[in-house]
């Protein structure tokens, strides 16, 4: 079999972006064990959150698009986004989540986000 | 309890490794496929360490059988007759999937671009987040037109980062990773990674 | 880290077999399960970590200890 450090194929660039959140930003925590329940709660209430945000983004993007957005409304909108973000990602680091584990799979309607 | 790892098609015999638990690896004939278990007195944590031990155990199959079709981690049952009771009803729908996944593997790309995430007014805060979406979805057509002739199928994920999966024939992981290569020297900017081969997890489908 | 660093290579394998083992893979469950598509898959990754509840107090007690 080959050996699993060798199954990079291919890498450009700095792959740090594809490591492990967790011990990357938890350095205390490096033998957390990943999956306790509050995590996995987390996981599941994070991940609907981030699929509304995305809900919601794509559709006030669409409508700044079709101009049925007043000034006003796109600063304060993008505003309210900017700050949802940074929020998700504090809490993202808390529980040592990545991107990817905001995820459901299911199943023949493909992954939620 | 039975804990399963993958359902295989010509098995040339088990891999010289423990399962997840430390037990002793089996294959379980079914109608026309195998089913490769281990027996263990308690259900596996669900931590990382049995989820790589479960990983470990089914990409070495890869390596003695013409098709496997891995189980998610999680997969046990009681005893024999449970076990038995849950699979009968999908062995046909089992037997298809090895069938279409003989000879192939799993290849996966991550492509990870940096996102300057400084306040800005909400405005520009919208305009920058289309025109990231735009950007990732440019990104993700010059891959595939690139790899396309090696890719019998495709699993995608055009959030932040980018992950695709890409079923492969293993003759072919060689020039799709060349192609990989070729993208990623046109975007100096972008992170890059392809990975494999794995065992066909994105393409094993679900059981109704 | 430099991107060459055989230890971030492991890391990052690592990372792509659990996620594949964890999230993706056919699944085949004996339990009653509810027939729609997303309420089975959160029934089976509560399963999953309630079958690791034993581990919350240890958490627990970590978290206060800090």
């Amino acid at each position: 079999m080959t050996e699993l450090a060798d199954r990079i194929l291919s890498s450009h660039g700095d792959l740090s972006a594809f490591g492990d959140a967790r011990r990357q930003r938890l350095p205390g925590r490096v033998n957390a064990d990943p999956e306790t329940v509050e995590r996995g709660l987390a996981q599941l209430v994070l991940t609907l959150i981030e699929l509304l945000r995305q809900l919601m983004e794509r559709q006030a993007l669409r409508r700044m698009d079709e101009g049925s957005l007043s000034d006003d409304e796109i600063e304060r909108l993008g505003q309210t986004f900017m700050k949802l973000a940074a929020r998700m990602d504090e809490l993202k680091e808390h529980f040592g989540l990545r991107d990817e584990d905001l995820n459901l799979d299911l199943g023949p309607l493909g992954s939620l986000l | 309890m039975i804990h399963l790892y993958a359902f295989v098609d010509g098995l040339d015999g088990l891999p010289a490794l423990t399962g997840a638990g430390g037990e002793p690896l089996a294959a379980r004939p079914l109608p026309g496929l195998t089913a490769v278990v281990g027996e263990l007195d308690s259900a596996l944590p669900a931590t990382s360490e049995a989820a790589i031990a479960h990983g470990t155990v089914v990409e070495s199959l890869c390596d003695h059988a013409a098709a496997v079709l891995p189980v998610r981690f999680g997969g046990s049952f009681a005893d024999t007759a449970a076990f038995h009771a849950a699979v009968q009803p999908h062995v046909a729908a089992l037997r298809d999937r090895l069938t279409r996944l003989h000879g192939c593997v799993e290849v996966g790309v991550r492509i990870a671009v940096a996102e300057r995430a400084e306040p800005v007014p909400g405005a520009a805060y919208l305009r920058r987040r289309a025109a990231e979406t735009a950007a990732r979805a440019a990104l993700a057509d010059e891959l595939h037109a690139g790899v396309r002739p090696y890719v019998l199928d495709r699993r995608v994920d055009e959030g932040a980062p980018f992950r695709g999966a890409y079923l492969v024939r293993r003759a072919d992981v060689e020039a799709f990773a060349r192609q990989v290569d070729r993208f990623a020297r046109q975007h100096p900017d972008a992170a890059v990674v392809c990975t494999g081969p794995w065992a066909p997890y994105s393409f094993a489908g679900r059981l109704s | 880290m430099e991107s060459h660093h055989p230890a971030l290579r492991s890391e990052v394998t690592l990372v792509e077999l659990v996620d594949r083992v964890l999230n993706k893979g056919v699944v085949v469950t004996g339990d009653i399960t509810l027939s729609v598509a997303d309420v089975d898959l959160v029934y089976v990754g509560l399963r999953l970590l309630l079958a690791s509840a034993g581990t919350l107090d240890r958490f627990a007690n970590e978290a206060v200890a800090a």
